[in-house]
């Protein structure tokens, strides 16, 4: 459905590639230039359903969730009504980035920093559209930046994401420990991080915020040159995050590279997948509608579970 | 084998060998740097891919590691196991268990055809002397044959076993090989384990290991890349449709494969007939829910399939649900003698909305209430009047004593010494005529509640309702008993609802008004409603019909609605294969021609429809339910059959006393043998030959690299 979907919007509306959006100084006009065109292109797809604020009565009828029932209404006409479409307020929505030194790396024009940048301003930007209070979080191997929950924050989020300078080495399961210790009211959580770590680690610090009731969205960034590994060069390569290096011939270990790096993904995925988390892998030289699209259908599952 | 070491620390001098490689490899490296994210898997490639320089004069370079390697060895003190090697070197008698796994898994594309074949092999390579037993195993195992010396009764019973339907769990059967291994007194100890070693059924917190010096055989018979499309689960959801109540599937697909799934065609049956198709197509390890239009609800169950394509695991492709039609729970609600219209509002305002169940609400007062007013009620709501004195007031106590709920509002209608004696004593915790006012403090809020509960836990996800919103300003402090639950409190730390149990029966008090006279809880629609209803569903002990269990499991038929049978009706069991087998019943219990054998649970073993049908004074009743292959079995990717090995072997004892025995035998034994001596010599050897071919080397080889 979403591949489908995808498909449908990509021969509709069609949103600015990443290096074009670079050229955009201003985070929050980026933000608004992806997720409004974003949405006019919704309106032209067939997926209509994911109104925002449109708000109507209409009789209760058994099988309606009862939690819609318009109780005052209720009260005084001794009648049961439904709220038709809510709005979808009232949640919490943090989005949170990873800025450690690995996300540095761009082979595009584009670096995956930049990329999870643009990506955490839009979503953040489509939350707060959607009346969700807005949160933000930045972590390397501690959290750096911690931005409550608040409908209000959206500007703050904003500029706090605009200032961002990749950090130090990344870890996942301090900052992740902290940041569930913080954000006590349930809501979504949105993870972006390019997630060099043994899977196993990951999904243990993931799992904290589910455990502590949100549901987490995942996004893992990389850049393309990251999967393909189609250098030709025979280099010293130096590790971004510890300052290692090693001397590599690339053509000599491209494919033993692609397969570990297929299976790291593939073990990463399946297990997000088993711990009910939903997860999405994007490249940095995709236009950001297709993110944006994942975080739709996961947002509307999540309401139609609840 | 048996060679062990006095000093294994020294070992650690092997490492030594590493430098003159390393500084071989990783000398003039070039000066053009690329910088990386992470070298996390650039590091974990091989060395020798990056290897720019070949190894010259390799006889010298040999020579010199084998010295290095020899005295490091002598260092480490070498010892031989002599009963290791007496048992490997005579051939001794073998005690071998063989571990078959026949969980559903083994269906996938010829492996159990290769686990049986793998297993015959093992038998026919038995020696005489040797004795083996066989298990298979699946999410339990099964000892089929205890350690015989055979072969034709090893080989009968594995022709003879099947797989079964049930997920795979490697714990039992490594217990039951730990058990047989312990009580052989064969020398030689193995065990034989054939799987496709699915990760899914090894836990690595199962403390399970082998007995000391047992050699584990695996035999992998998923050699192959496994792909699989399933059914993961399908989400049931009623909602309210032009024609009545409806509801819709949405069946969730898991393509766990390197290969797309393309036009996947996704089909609904209600009764056996096709009501709705779609076509999905699945990237590579993706998943997809499939929705399907809205059916009605029947007056009756519906039986419902999902089916979606076809592969090499068959049986995850199809899963069973049934659709049951809403129930009524009825409900006596007493109030106040001197209560108004008005004040029972908002309670039956919430309860009439209730679909499944739904309530059917009859009020009364406590002053009019007879005992016959609770004949074929489920739930009493006793909403704020003094407990009904008399004859009905005992009425209430045994009727919820044999198994009735009462849902009990204390507010400003009730004084303490009208719940305080009698029967009322045993259904309501003490309180004191010190009722607590929060007025001052424009109310108290529900601090904390037990999400857990089945009362609450609807209020468990996100965003699914606000307690704190509510304000409470008057309320009785409620004293509970050492067996009572709170499962509520307010924030001043007062117990906000208390449940107990009574008899067979479940009481919930709740120390203030369900009005607004008290507090604005009744105004709080979203926690108000739920509450109310879900309240009355726990202390009626209604319990929802699953839309489906799962293979492996059982049964209760105590747990199903209606399965009522009278002493030795005859009842029909049908199962998905078709069998039907007649079981006379008794309560709630169904068995063979034994009584005593008779059992309140059917074990599922097969997905599909069991039915059970049996006649009564209504007339002929059938109940289905629904059963599916448990879905874990569906994730195929392996575990590292070196990982399982080594969780299985054989940590040591835990008893200090065994630890020292095998210190003393060990420098015994290394003091008999003295092999540190040879390796020594071996070090000269090697050392004078290095000299020897270095010198004939060298003017030759200046600059030679090694």
């Amino acid at each position: 459905m979403a591949a489908e979907a995808t498909r449908r919007l990509k021969s509709g509306a069609r949103f600015l590639d990443p290096e074009v959006l670079a050229r955009i100084g201003r985070l929050d006009l980026l933000a608004r230039t992806v997720v409004e065109g974003f949405i006019n292109g919704m309106h032209r797809s067939p997926y209509l359903g994911f109104s925002m604020d449109f708000a109507a009565h209409r009789e209760y009828m058994p099988g309606d969730d009862i939690r819609r029932i318009d109780w005052k209404v209720f009260a005084r006409s001794d009648r049961f009504y439904v709220k038709e479409f809510e709005a979808e307020s009232n949640s919490n929505f943090i989005s949170v980035i990873d800025i450690s030194r690995s996300m540095d790396f761009g082979s595009n024009g584009v670096t995956k920093f930049d990329y999870a940048r643009y990506l955490t301003a839009c979503l953040t930007y489509f939350a707060n559209k959607q009346r969700d209070r807005v949160g933000f979080a930045s972590f390397d191997n501690d959290i750096v930046d911690y931005v409550p929950p608040s409908a209000k924050h959206l500007d703050i989020i904003l500029h706090i994401i605009e200032n961002l300078e990749p950090g130090g080495r990344s870890e996942y399961l301090k900052p992740l420990l902290k940041l569930t210790e913080a954000a006590k009211r349930r809501g979504i959580v949105v993870l972006v991080s390019d997630f060099y770590e043994e899977p196993r680690a990951v999904i243990d610090a993931v799992n904290n915020l589910r455990y502590r009731g949100h549901d987490v969205i995942v996004y893992q960034v990389l850049d393309r040159a990251e999967i393909e590994f189609d250098f030709d060069e025979s280099a010293t390569y130096e590790d971004l995050e510890t300052g290692e290096s090693v001397p590599v011939v690339p053509s000599r270990m491209r494919e033993q590279y692609k397969q570990m790096m297929a299976e790291h993904l593939e073990e990463i995925s399946s297990l997000m997948i088993k711990n009910q988390i939903d997860y999405g892998l994007v490249r940095t030289d995709e236009p950001l509608d297709e993110s944006l699209f994942r975080y739709l259908l996961a947002r509307e599952k999540l309401r139609r579970v609840r | 084998m048996g060679l062990s070491f006095l000093a294994p620390l020294f070992a650690v001098g092997l490492a030594a060998l590493a430098i003159p490689i390393l500084v071989h490899l990783t000398y003039r490296q070039k000066t053009t740097i690329v910088r990386f994210p992470s070298l996390m898997f650039v590091q974990k490639v091989p060395f020798k891919s990056m290897r720019r320089q070949k190894i010259r004069h390799w006889l010298l370079f040999l020579l010199r590691c084998a010295a290095l390697a020899a005295l490091v060895l002598a260092f480490s003190r070498p010892f031989f196991n002599e009963a290791g090697i007496a048992a490997t070197l005579s051939s001794a008698s073998r005690e071998v268990v063989i571990l078959i796994d026949n969980s559903h898994s083994m269906s996938y594309a010829g492996r159990w055809a290769a686990a049986r074949q793998a297993a015959r092999d093992t038998i026919n390579g038995l020696a005489p002397s040797d004795r083996a037993s066989l298990v298979f195993f699946s999410d339990a195992a099964q000892l089929a044959v205890r350690s015989t010396a055979q072969p034709s009764v090893l080989l009968s019973t594995l022709d003879a076993i099947d797989l079964s339907q049930r997920s795979t769990r490697y714990a039992p059967a490594i217990g039951i090989a730990q058990q047989l291994l312990a009580e052989s007194d064969l020398p030689a100890k193995e065990v034989v384990l054939i799987t496709d070693y699915q990760r899914i059924g090894w836990d690595p917190e199962q403390a399970v290991q082998l007995p000391e010096g047992t050699i584990l055989t695996g035999i992998d018979v998923a050699r192959d890349t496994a792909s699989n499309l399933s059914i993961a689960t399908v989400i049931l959801q009623r909602e309210a449709g032009p024609a009545g109540e409806q509801f819709v599937v949405n069946a969730r697909l898991v393509n766990q494969g390197d290969e797309p799934a393309a036009d996947v065609e996704v089909v609904l049956q209600i009764e056996g007939e096709a009501v709705d198709t779609r076509t999905v197509t699945l990237e590579p390890n993706s998943a997809a829910t499939v929705q399907f239009q809205p059916q009605p609800v029947g007056a009756d169950a519906v039986r419902g399939v999902v089916l979606a394509g076809t592969d090499d695991l068959a049986g995850d492709n199809t899963f069973y649900f049934i659709i049951n039609p809403g129930e009524t729970l009825n409900v006596l609600l007493v109030e106040n003698d001197r209560a108004h219209d008005t004040d029972s509002f908002f309670i039956e305002g919430a309860l009439a909305v209730g679909t499944r169940p739904a309530f059917r609400v009859r009020r009364t007062s406590a002053g009019r209430l007879q005992a016959s007013d609770l004949d074929g009620i489920d739930a009493v709501i006793l909403n704020d009047t003094p407990f009904p004195s008399g004859a009905a007031g005992s009425a209430v106590h045994d009727f919820v004593e044999a198994g009735g709920g009462a849902l009990i509002a204390l507010g400003e209608l009730v004084h303490p010494d009208g719940w305080q004696g009698g029967d009322a004593t045993a259904l309501v915790p003490e309180f004191s005529v010190d009722i607590v006012d929060r007025n001052a403090e424009f109310g108290g809020a529900l601090a904390s509640y037990d999400r857990n509960h089945p009362v609450f836990e609807i209020f468990s996800a996100p965003r699914s309702g606000d307690f704190t919103a509510p304000s409470f300003y008057r309320y009785w402090r409620l004293q509970p008993g050492p067996d009572d639950l709170v499962l509520a409190g307010f924030d001043d730390g007062n117990p906000a609802l208390i449940a107990r149990s009574v008899g067979s029966g479940r009481v919930l008090v709740w120390p203030t008004t369900l009005d607004r006279f008290w507090n604005d809880f009744a105004v709080h629609g979203q926690v108000f409603v739920p509450f109310i209803q879900r309240a009355t569903r726990y202390v009626a002990g209604y319990q929802e019909t699953d839309a489906w269990q799962t293979v492996g499991g059982s049964l209760r038929l105590a747990a199903l609605e209606g399965a009522q049978f009278s002493e030795g009706t005859p009842v029909e069991l049908t199962s998905p294969d078709g069998r039907t087998t007649t079981l006379a019943a008794s309560g709630v219990r169904l068995g063979p021609a034994d009584p005593a054998a008779a059992s309140d649970r059917i074990p599922l073993e097969a997905p599909g429809f069991y039915a059970l049908a049996w006649s009564d004074e209504s007339g002929d009743r059938e109940l289905a339910v629904a059963a599916n292959l448990d879905r874990r079995e569906s994730d195929l990717s392996k575990l590292d059959p070196e990982e399982l090995a080594a969780a299985l072997a054989y940590r040591g004892g835990t008893a200090g006393a065994l630890a020292l025995d095998h210190q003393v035998t060990a420098e015994d034994r290394e003091a008999r043998q003295s092999w540190w001596w040879y390796l020594l010599v071996l070090v000269f050897v090697f050392l004078a030959a290095e000299t020897a071919l270095s010198n004939r080397l060298s003017p030759s080889s200046a600059t030679g690299t090694t």
